[in-house]
């Protein structure tokens, strides 16, 4: 399937993922028949209800045996299956490609998982897209099915370079007026805004009737901010540097950090969005099985 | 505070240490690019009042740290009297010491004495110095005591408490004269004293002699006075004026004259009555004293010696009276002894005794009914068959004493006799016992020199000037000056001599003169420049002031004879006392101690009583302002002295190790870093 090796792909990985189904949680409306659910009746095996016929149903699909039951013409509905659309978005600002000794980078953890994802959506038949962002949209590809988009996205993760600022609640509200169709958004990125602002843009994805799943990465050492020696911090996105004692800023740094970590956690629960926070000390198949096996609950796989 | 290892204080910049440590931490910073920008902005903009003050408490609890560290190196003194003694501390201390009765005072708070407290203290405090030997000065001893360490001070039994009033400018001229022989480099002296004025002496014209001296010295001399302070309480003290046995009707009776003095510590004086306890030859009576302000005297109470038919073993004795105990031991027993008074023989040596005939009759007359008074007038090649020992007052009028008669005299004069010298009528130029006739001067132009009768119109001259205090012409008991003024004066014989001008007519024209023959300002050589014929003057015919005169000066030459003597410590006669056996007195005292200590001693010819100086009972002491003027530019600190410390410095290096041990542990718990809850870093 992978026409050429990737750093980010790791087959094994890949084939014990591939054990349990991308879900989404809402119905979605594909164009061809899939495996998840769609808000119209069709011809999948999962029942859905009885109706009333009516002139013009397909005789096929009249219940005999009801008419026998209760001399009463009515027409057996089942659940319609299709195809989901998957939009990745990827944050690619400067602050990404952040990476304490010893770790992957922020960017390089996105990659492995937006691919990784990308791979198992294209692998049942999903349509993927991606959108890079930064100081604005630096990619965007729409959601297609084919296999060789997937090579396409494969090849945008392996050249996204992380620079500038973020602007991540511009696009994600742009991201949400763009896409037409329910859609499966996974927005991969470090979330250094203000929490107020991010809750305003889940809640227009969701209006928009988007299952938004998010996966906030962060370093070891941004949560434990361990420095000992004063430091000179240089901001990754250009903004102005800050000399810093850190033993005496610690306590501070972390009572914001908590504060920030705090609204972030209840403004997922109040907008519903599938959030999931990531060390990046920690492999990237064990938030993404967290995330996939978390999907599964509540309904059967099929 | 002052330390003896102060060199080590050139190490006081290394506090600065942890400041320039925390500096260059600063500067040695790293730069690093970072993702989390927002919250260290936040962080930052948060207040950090108390990471601040934390941050400056470490600081200051290492730099404290390290100056304790330093200043226990140091080792700290802690008493800021001692000015910089410990960083000029030798190894040898020169100390003064006041031995004198009232240093036996006890200290408030302890039951030591002034003196005991005082060596205790200085010894720890010399020894805390590190010095190792001690030369001691005192009255006592001509030569100083050289001990070994510090701690000898307090058992060394020489250095106990006498009878002896200090002599403080005398020991510092010893002290001056250690320093320029021995070439001592910087010196400390210590003076151990509780400031009497008794002791300090400071009209003594020596003060300024000893303090040029050691202005002049090339080392530094720093002096450390440890004042010892006044009584804390009230002191009473007892004081013998007089014994003598006199014939009663009764009997021979005692007449004893005595005086109680108190020195208060604080408040008014309350009137008490003082239980007087006399002891005579082992019989005690008491007698109560009203005291009503701050002293009494009790003036011949008579005490029965034996009745009228019993006059057997009485010609002499001893006694003692005592008041009760205070804080001072030391002056509450007076000793005295009595005798039968012995004849007062004057030797009268003339060539013209017609002239002096009147001085006879003032020699023969005595003034009370038990003393026996005789004359003998002899010329002066027999003044060898004299037997000297007898005599009491020697009347010379003649040409001043040459050779033999010199010597003779100058030996009378060294053991107390008395002289009294007229002008010979033709004055030649010998020079004798510090004096020179140089010729007779007529004051009254009228007077006519060859007359021996006074003419009515003759107009004499007058004594204008004359010492009341003095012992021939003072003031009587009641305090009645003598009638010395109304003296007449015709002719005088001019001199020239040295010594105490006693009665003049004017300042070029003395009467009486007191001169100073052999130094001392105790002998009795006394010069008169006109004779008591009446075309000299009216001494005969005035008689009266001629008669006191005459008998006060045979009463003082009259101390020396006889086989008793009252003396007070320090006095010649102590030296007597170097083969004697004591009969009343402190019995702990060593026999070669006796010439400074009160007490009753016998020698083979004498009974002696010894008491303590007069001037000890007055506690006076010397005032700052007058301490400050005996040392005028000399370095010196005054040091008052309680009785409850150990030594007068202290080591304190051991506060410093716990303030630095403190100061660690504080740093310590600040630089602790804070527990970080839990939570925060726990992965969703």
């Amino acid at each position: 399937m992978l026409p050429t090796a990737r750093s980010f792909l790791d087959p094994k990985i890949l084939s014990r993922l591939s054990a349990v189904p991308l879900m989404s949680r809402h119905a979605m409306q594909g164009n061809i028949s899939g495996r998840h659910s769609s808000p119209h009746r069709g011809s999948s095996v999962e029942f859905a209800e009885y109706r009333k016929y009516v002139p013009g149903d397909d005789l096929r699909r009249l219940d005999w045996r009801a008419f026998g039951r209760t001399d009463r013409y009515y027409v057996k509905e089942f659940e319609a299956d299709t195809n989901l659309r998957c939009c990745v978005v990827v944050d690619t600002s400067g602050s990404m490609a952040y990476a304490s000794k010893g770790h992957v980078s922020k960017i390089e953890y996105a990659r492995q998982i937006a691919a990784s994802m990308s791979y198992l959506a294209a692998q049942q038949g999903d349509a993927v897209g991606l959108a890079c962002v930064a100081e604005k949209m630096v990619q965007n590809i729409p959601p297609r099915r084919s296999a060789a988009h997937l090579k396409v996205i494969l090849d945008t993760l392996e050249n996204a370079k992380p620079s500038g600022d973020t602007q991540l609640p511009a696009i994600l509200d742009e991201i949400a007026e763009t896409i037409r169709q329910r859609a499966l958004v996974i927005i991969i990125s470090d979330f250094f805004v203000d929490p107020a602002i991010l809750k305003g843009c889940f809640e227009h994805l969701r209006f928009r009737k988007h299952d938004v799943a998010a996966f906030h990465l962060l370093d070891p050492l941004e949560m434990e901010f361990t420095f000992q020696r004063p430091v000179r911090f240089t901001d990754m996105e250009g903004g102005q540097p800050l000399f810093v004692e850190p033993t005496e800023i610690a306590d501070r740094y972390h009572r914001a950090l908590n504060t920030y970590l705090t609204d972030l956690q209840r403004i997922v629960l109040e907008t519903a969005v599938d959030y999931h926070r990531v060390i990046t000390s920690e492999a990237y198949e064990h938030p993404m099985m967290r995330f996939l096996v978390g999907r599964t609950r509540g309904r059967g796989v099929r | 505070m002052n330390f003896i290892q102060p060199w080590m204080l050139v190490a006081l910049p290394l506090v600065a240490v942890p400041i320039i440590i925390h500096l260059v931490n600063q500067r040695r910073f790293q730069t690093v690019p970072w993702a989390a920008m927002m919250f260290l902005m936040q962080a930052s903009r948060m207040s950090a009042g108390y990471t601040k003050l934390r941050q400056w408490l470490i600081l200051l609890m290492r730099a404290l740290a390290v100056a304790c560290l330093i200043f226990f190196t140091s080792r700290p003194l802690a008493s800021g009297l001692i000015g910089l003694l410990g960083s000029r501390s030798s190894e040898v201390a020169i100390v003064l010491l006041d031995r004198s009765p009232s240093m036996q005072e006890a200290q408030a708070g302890s039951g030591a004495t002034k003196l005991q407290g005082a060596l205790q203290q200085l010894s720890g405090t010399l020894k805390t110095l590190g010095v190792q030997r001690v030369i001691v000065f005192d009255t006592a001893s001509e030569k100083p005591i050289e001990l070994e360490t510090p701690s000898a001070m307090v058992s060394d039994p020489s250095l106990v408490a006498n009878g002896l009033t200090s002599d403080i400018p005398g020991m510092l001229e010893r002290a001056l004269l250690y320093v320029k022989n021995n070439r001592t480099g910087n010196v400390n002296i210590w003076i151990c004293s509780d400031m009497r004025e008794s002791d300090w002496r400071s009209r003594d014209g020596r003060w300024a002699a000893d303090r040029e001296g050691f202005i002049s010295l090339p080392q530094e001399v720093r002096f450390q006075i440890l004042d010892l302070g006044a009584a804390s309480s009230e002191n009473r003290s007892i004081r013998i004026l007089s014994a003598k046995r006199v014939k009663g009707p009764q009997g021979v009776e005692l007449s004893l004259s005595f005086r109680i003095e108190r020195t208060l510590g604080s408040g008014a004086p309350t009137a008490l009555q003082i239980p007087v306890e006399i002891e005579v030859g082992g019989a005690r009576s008491v007698v109560n004293v009203d005291l009503q302000s701050e002293a009494a005297e009790v003036n011949d109470y008579r005490i029965a010696l034996s009745s009228e038919n019993d006059n057997a073993g009485l010609d002499q004795g001893w006694g003692v009276v005592r008041c009760p105990g205070d804080i001072n031991p030391a002056d509450n027993t007076s000793y005295f002894v009595y005798e039968k008074p012995p004849a007062r023989h004057t030797v009268i040596v003339s060539d013209n005794p017609r002239v002096i005939e009147a001085i006879e009759l003032c020699t023969n007359i005595s003034p009370e009914q038990a003393i026996e008074c005789e004359t003998e007038t002899v010329a002066s090649s027999q003044l060898d068959s004299i037997d000297w020992n007898a005599v009491a007052l020697v009347v010379w009028h003649e040409q001043l004493p040459e050779g033999r008669s010199l010597e003779l005299l100058t030996q009378f004069i060294a053991q107390g006799g008395q002289v009294l010298l007229f002008p010979p009528e033709t004055p030649n130029d010998t020079a004798a016992l510090g004096i020179q006739w140089t010729g007779w001067q007529t004051l009254d132009s009228k007077a006519k020199p060859d007359a021996e009768t006074v003419e009515g119109d003759v107009t004499l001259a007058k004594v204008l000037q004359w010492r009341n205090d003095s012992e021939l012409l003072g003031n009587t008991l009641n305090g009645a000056p003598l009638p010395v003024g109304q003296l007449g004066i015709k002719r005088i014989c001019k001199l020239r001599a040295e010594g105490t001008v006693l009665a003049a007519m004017s300042d070029e024209l003395p009467l009486l003169m007191r001169i100073d023959a052999t130094g001392s300002s105790k002998n009795g050589v006394y010069v008169c420049t006109t004779t008591p014929s009446l075309r000299d003057s009216t001494l005969a015919s005035d008689g009266i002031v001629m008669y006191i005169a005459i008998q006060r000066v045979l009463a003082a030459g009259s101390e020396r004879i006889g086989a008793t003597r009252m003396v007070t410590v320090g006095q010649p006669v102590s030296s007597l006392l170097d083969a004697a056996s004591q009969a009343a007195g402190d019995s702990t005292i060593l026999t070669n101690q006796y010439a400074q200590n009160t007490g009753v001693y016998r020698t083979n010819d004498l009974l002696i009583a010894q008491n303590r100086l007069g001037d000890e009972d007055s506690g006076k002491l010397v005032s700052a302002e007058t301490l400050s003027s005996l040392f005028g530019a000399l370095n010196w600190s005054r040091i008052e002295v309680g009785a409850s410390a150990k030594s007068l410095v202290q080591e304190i290096w051991r506060w410093f190790l716990i303030i630095m041990l403190v100061a660690l542990v504080v740093e310590a718990m600040l630089c602790m870093p804070k527990r970080r809850a839990v939570a925060m870093t726990k992965v969703n």
